[in-house]
C-alpha cells in the first residue's frame, strides 16, 4: 500500500482540476470514521469528477465521495482515505417539469431545497426521500435512504429513474431515461443505488415526483441525539418478535432505546441512548448485545440488521453490515469490474468491498 | 431420439421433458414477436433448479446456446430461438412454493402464471402488482426477465419494484441466490440488475415476490373525448390533480372501431370519439366518491362527450372488456399485429399520437393506438399481413419512425416489452458506445462464453452496422 504525503495529494488534485479546487482538510469536519484525508477536492462539474477519479485510479488514491455529509457514519471504517471528494458544487436543479413529474439535478442538491422547489408546483418528494436537514439527493441515493414508514414501492429505488455516473476509468455513463416507464437495456442504475459510491460516483440524478395532494404529510425525520443507530429490515409481520428481542437486550443495561417502527413495512430504526452520567465504556458492549439479539431474530425471519451510525472506535469492533449475503462473491466481481484499483471508498461496503 | 444431445438432456429432465420432433418445434419458432422466426434444435422442460443447473452445464460443455422461455408471450423476440440451440422452457416449474400473507411475500417457481399468483394472493386480500395484458398465460419468470408492466404499473411500478429475491442459475450451472424476503438486503442490488436482463445473464429458477394489499374499493371511469388533444390534456390533469389513478388507459378511434366491429369483442364503447380514457381509482369507499367526482369534473372540463362509471366488479369488468380484448380484435384486421412499445413524457403524448396517424397514412397502414396514457407508454399497433413482403417492410419502417419520434420527444424505445431482437438496432439511439460496452462487459462477467440467450438485448460490438441503426429485423431469419 502506498503511503502518500499530503502535499503530493494536493499537487495531484491541483494539476488535475486546478489549485483553487483543492484545500487542506479540516480536523473538525472532514474526518471519515476517524481518518483525516490528505486533501479535499471540490470539482466544478461532472467532467472534473471523472478526471479526478481517473487520476486517483492511476495513483491508487483512496477517494471518499461526499455531498451533504449527513450519512458519513454509514458503513465500515474505510481502509484508507486519501482524498475527500466534495461534490458540493454539483448542486442545483437543471430541469424540472411538473407536468411530466420529472426533475434533473446535481447530486449535492439539498433535499429540502428540492422539496421547496417542487412544492411550489404542487409536487413533492416526500414519501420517497426522508428529508433530513442538510441531506442531499445524491447521498440519499448512494445510501439508499428511504422513508421507513411508507408502503413500498417507494424510496430512491422507486424515485430515481435515471442517473449519470463518473467512473475510475475517467468516463461518464448515462443510465435510465427522463421517463419512468422504461426498460431499455440492462438496468445498471440500480447497481449504484445503495452502493455507497463504491462502483462509481453519481454526478447527476433524474427523479420522479408525486403529486402533493396524493401524499400524506411528512413525518419529521429528525435524528435523535444518540450514541448509535441501527436499522432492522424484516418481512412485515416479523417485526414484533425482533423488537421484543431489542427491548430484552436492554434489560438491566445503562442505555435506552428510541424506536421508530412501521408494522406495514417491517422496517424499524432504533436509536440507542446511554443513560446520563452512566459508565460509557460499557456502551459498546450494550450495542453489541443489541445487534446480536436483534440479528438472531431478524435472520430467522429472513431479515437483516445494520448499523446506521456509531462512533468509529465502536464500529471497528462491530460487524456493521451483518453477515455478507450469499451472493457476496458476485458483488466482489462487480467491484473488480467497476473499480479494479479499489479507489472508491475502499473497505466501507458490505463484506469489506 | 437420434440426437446425442437430446438423449443426454432426456437423461436429466426425463424423456417426457424433451421436445424434438419437427411438428412440435414449430410452436417454438417465435414468441409473440412474430416478425422473426428460427427453429430450435430441441426444447428441454426441467422440473427443478437442479435439472436446470445440470442441463445448462451440459449445454455449456457441448457448446450449445440456450434460450430460456416462459410462456412465449414476449413482444420483442426475447425468446426467439438461436439456430441449433436449446430452448429451456419453465412450464413444468409451476409451483407456488410459499405464500406468507403476514410477511407479504410469495416464493414461486418461474413457470407460475401471473394470474395464478394473483388468484392465490387474492384469497388473502393481497395482489401481485404487475398485470401485463397476457397475465392469464404469461409466467412470473418471464415477467421478471422482461421487467413487465401492465395497466396498473402506473401506480404500482414495473416488475422490478416487486421482486425481492431471485434464485438463478448461471450459464455454467452455478446456482446463485440474490436478495431476500424483504426490501433493502445489504449489498449491491443484483436483483435490480437481473430483473429486465431478458435472460442474457442467468436463468431464473425461483422468485421471491412482494405482495401488495388489495385496495379496499375501486371505481372505473370511462370518458370519451371527441378531440384527441382534449383527451391528452385530461390525462395530464388527472395525474396532476393528485388522484393517483391505479390505471389510466386510452383507446383511440381506430381501436374502438375495431373492437366494436368484432361480434366477439364488442364492448358497447362510444364510437363517435377520437379517444376514450379508462381511469381506475382506488381507496376507501368514502374517499372514492370524491375521487370519482373530481375525475368526472376534469374530464368534462376537457369536453368529454360521455362519462360512464363502473362502481361494482361487474360494471367495472364491462368497461374494461373492450380494453382487454383490443389485441384480439386487432388480430382480425389483417391476421398479424406488430405491437409497438415506446414511452414519451406525458406532455408530448398528443404530439406523438398525432404523428402515428401521419405515419400510418404515409405507409398506407392501419395503426390503432391502445396505451397506458398515464405513464406515457404508447402501444401503436400496426396491422399487416406477414405473407405480403411489401406490407411487412412498410410495417417495420413505420415502427422505426414511431420509435424514433419517442426518442426525439425525450422518451424511451421500450416501456415494458424489452429490447429482445426487435430493438437491438435502436439501442444506439439511447446509449453511447461506452454504455453499450458496459452492458456487454456485464454480460461477459456472468456469461463469458455468451451461451445464454445470445444476440438479445445488447447489440454485439462486432456488428457495428447493427449498432448504428442500419440493420433491422428484416435481416433476421423468418
Amino acid at each position: 500500500m502506498t503511503v502518500f504525503d499530503p502535499g503530493r495529494v494536493r499537487e495531484l488534485v491541483a494539476s488535475t482540476i486546478g489549485s483553487n479546487a483543492v484545500r487542506a482538510p479540516l480536523d473538525a469536519s472532514d474526518r471519515v470514521d476517524g481518518l483525516l484525508p490528505h486533501a479535499v477536492a471540490r470539482p466544478e462539474c461532472a467532467a472534473e469528477v471523472a478526471e479526478l477519479l481517473a487520476m486517483a485510479a492511476r495513483e491508487r488514491l483512496a477517494v471518499i465521495p461526499t455531498a451533504g455529509g449527513t450519512k458519513r457514519t454509514l458503513g465500515r471504517p474505510p481502509e484508507r482515505a486519501d482524498l475527500l471528494l466534495d461534490l458540493g458544487k454539483l448542486r442545483g436543479i437543471t430541469d424540472w417539469s411538473p407536468r411530466d413529474q420529472v426533475l434533473i439535478c446535481g447530486p449535492a442538491t439539498a433535499l429540502a431545497d428540492t422539496e421547496a422547489a417542487v412544492t411550489a408546483d404542487g409536487q413533492t418528494l416526500v414519501g420517497d426521500w426522508p428529508i433530513v436537514d442538510g441531506g442531499s439527493l445524491g447521498g440519499s441515493t448512494a445510501t439508499r435512504s428511504d422513508a421507513f414508514d411508507r408502503p413500498r414501492p417507494s424510496g430512491p429505488r422507486w424515485a430515481v429513474i435515471g442517473m449519470k455516473v463518473a467512473h475510475p476509468d475517467g468516463s461518464i455513463t448515462n443510465h435510465g431515461a427522463r421517463v419512468a416507464k422504461n426498460v431499455a437495456g440492462l438496468d445498471i442504475g440500480k447497481l449504484h443505488i445503495g452502493a455507497l459510491g463504491t462502483l462509481g460516483v453519481i454526478v447527476e440524478l433524474t427523479v420522479r415526483t408525486r403529486c402533493a395532494a396524493a401524499v400524506e404529510p411528512a413525518r419529521a425525520e429528525g435524528e435523535p441525539l444518540c450514541d448509535a443507530r441501527i436499522e432492522i429490515r424484516v418481512p412485515p409481520g416479523a417485526l414484533g418478535a425482533v423488537l421484543h428481542e431489542a427491548s430484552d437486550a436492554m434489560a438491566g443495561s445503562n442505555a435506552r432505546l428510541d424506536v421508530r417502527a412501521s408494522a406495514s413495512t417491517g422496517v424499524a430504526r432504533i436509536a440507542m441512548i446511554g443513560a446520563e452520567g452512566a459508565d460509557r465504556t460499557v456502551l459498546p458492549e450494550v450495542l453489541a448485545m443489541l445487534l446480536d439479539r436483534t440479528r438472531g431474530a431478524a435472520t430467522e425471519a429472513g431479515g437483516c440488521v445494520l448499523v446506521l451510525a456509531a462512533p468509529s472506535e465502536w464500529k471497528r469492533a462491530l460487524d456493521v453490515w451483518g453477515e455478507p449475503p450469499r451472493s457476496i462473491a458476485w458483488m466482489r466481481k462487480l467491484k473488480d469490474l467497476y473499480d479494479p484499483e479499489r479507489v472508491l471508498n475502499p473497505g466501507r461496503f458490505v463484506g469489506g468491498i | 431420439m437420434s440426437d446425442d444431445l437430446a438423449r443426454a438432456i432426456a437423461g436429466i429432465v426425463g424423456e417426457d421433458g424433451v421436445v424434438a420432433d419437427a411438428a412440435s418445434l414449430t410452436t417454438y419458432e417465435s414468441d409473440a414477436f412474430t416478425l422473426a422466426r428460427e427453429r430450435p434444435r430441441l426444447v428441454a422442460l426441467p422440473r427443478s433448479t437442479g435439472e436446470v443447473s445440470r442441463a445448462l452445464a451440459l449445454c455449456k460443455a457441448a457448446g450449445v446456446p440456450v434460450v430460456p422461455r416462459g410462456a412465449g408471450t414476449g413482444l420483442s423476440g426475447g425468446a426467439l430461438p438461436v439456430r441449433g440451440g436449446v430452448i429451456l422452457e419453465t412450464a413444468r416449474m409451476n409451483r407456488i412454493v410459499k405464500l406468507d400473507p403476514a410477511g407479504r411475500y410469495a416464493v414461486v417457481q418461474p413457470g407460475v402464471t401471473n394470474a395464478a399468483l394473483s388468484a392465490e394472493a387474492g384469497r388473502h386480500g393481497l395482489v401481485f402488482g404487475p398485470d401485463p395484458s397476457s397475465g392469464i398465460v404469461c409466467t412470473l419468470g418471464g415477467n421478471a426477465a422482461e421487467n413487465a408492466g401492465g395497466p396498473h404499473a402506473l401506480k404500482h411500478g414495473l416488475t422490478s419494484q416487486h421482486v425481492l429475491g431471485l434464485e438463478v442459475v448461471l450459464a455454467d450451472g452455478e446456482v446463485v441466490e440474490l436478495g431476500g424476503v424483504h426490501d433493502g438486503t445489504p449489498g449491491y442490488d443484483l436483483v435490480g440488475l437481473l430483473v429486465g436482463s431478458e435472460g442474457i445473464l442467468a436463468v431464473t429458477t425461483a422468485l421471491t415476490l412482494r405482495l401488495t394489499p388489495l385496495a379496499p374499493a375501486m371505481r372505473t371511469v370511462l370518458a370519451a373525448f371527441p378531440e384527441l388533444r382534449d383527451g391528452c390534456e385530461a390525462v395530464a390533469d388527472l395525474i396532476s390533480a393528485g388522484l393517483e389513478p391505479s390505471a389510466l388507459e386510452a383507446l383511440d378511434r381506430g381501436t374502438i372501431a375495431t373492437i366494436e366491429a368484432s361480434p366477439e369483442y364488442a364492448a358497447g364503447y362510444p364510437t363517435d370519439c377520437d379517444v376514450a380514457l379508462l381511469v381506475d381509482l382506488d381507496g376507501s369507499a368514502e374517499s372514492l366518491e370524491a375521487k370519482v367526482a373530481l375525475a368526472s369534473q376534469i374530464c368534462r372540463e376537457h369536453r368529454a362527450s360521455e362519462l360512464r362509471i363502473g362502481s361494482d366488479p361487474a360494471s367495472r369488468l364491462k368497461l374494461w372488456k373492450g380494453r382487454k380484448s383490443a389485441f384480439g380484435a386487432m388480430g382480425r384486421l389483417r391476421g398479424d399485429v406488430y405491437v409497438l412499445d415506446g414511452t414519451v413524457p406525458r406532455s408530448k403524448l398528443a404530439e406523438v399520437l398525432a404523428l402515428t396517424v401521419e405515419v400510418a397514412a404515409k405507409h398506407r397502414l392501419t395503426i390503432c393506438n391502445v396505451f397506458h396514457a398515464g405513464d406515457g407508454n404508447l402501444h401503436p399497433n400496426i396491422s399487416f399481413d406477414a405473407r405480403d413482403p411489401d406490407m411487412r417492410a412498410r410495417a417495420l419502417a413505420a415502427g422505426e419512425e414511431i420509435l424514433r419520434a419517442c426518442i426525439d420527444a425525450g422518451g424511451s424505445i421500450t416501456g415494458e416489452h424489452g429490447i429482445g431482437v426487435e430493438k437491438l438496432s435502436f439501442m444506439s439511439w439511447m446509449f453511447s458506445e461506452r454504455e453499450l460496452e458496459e452492458m456487454e462487459r456485464l454480460k461477459r462477467l456472468f456469461d463469458p462464453e455468451l451461451a445464454l440467450n445470445p444476440g438479445k438485448l445488447v447489440p454485439s460490438s462486432k456488428g457495428c452496422a447493427e449498432a448504428k441503426g442500419r440493420i433491422h429485423v428484416e435481416t433476421l431469419p423468418r
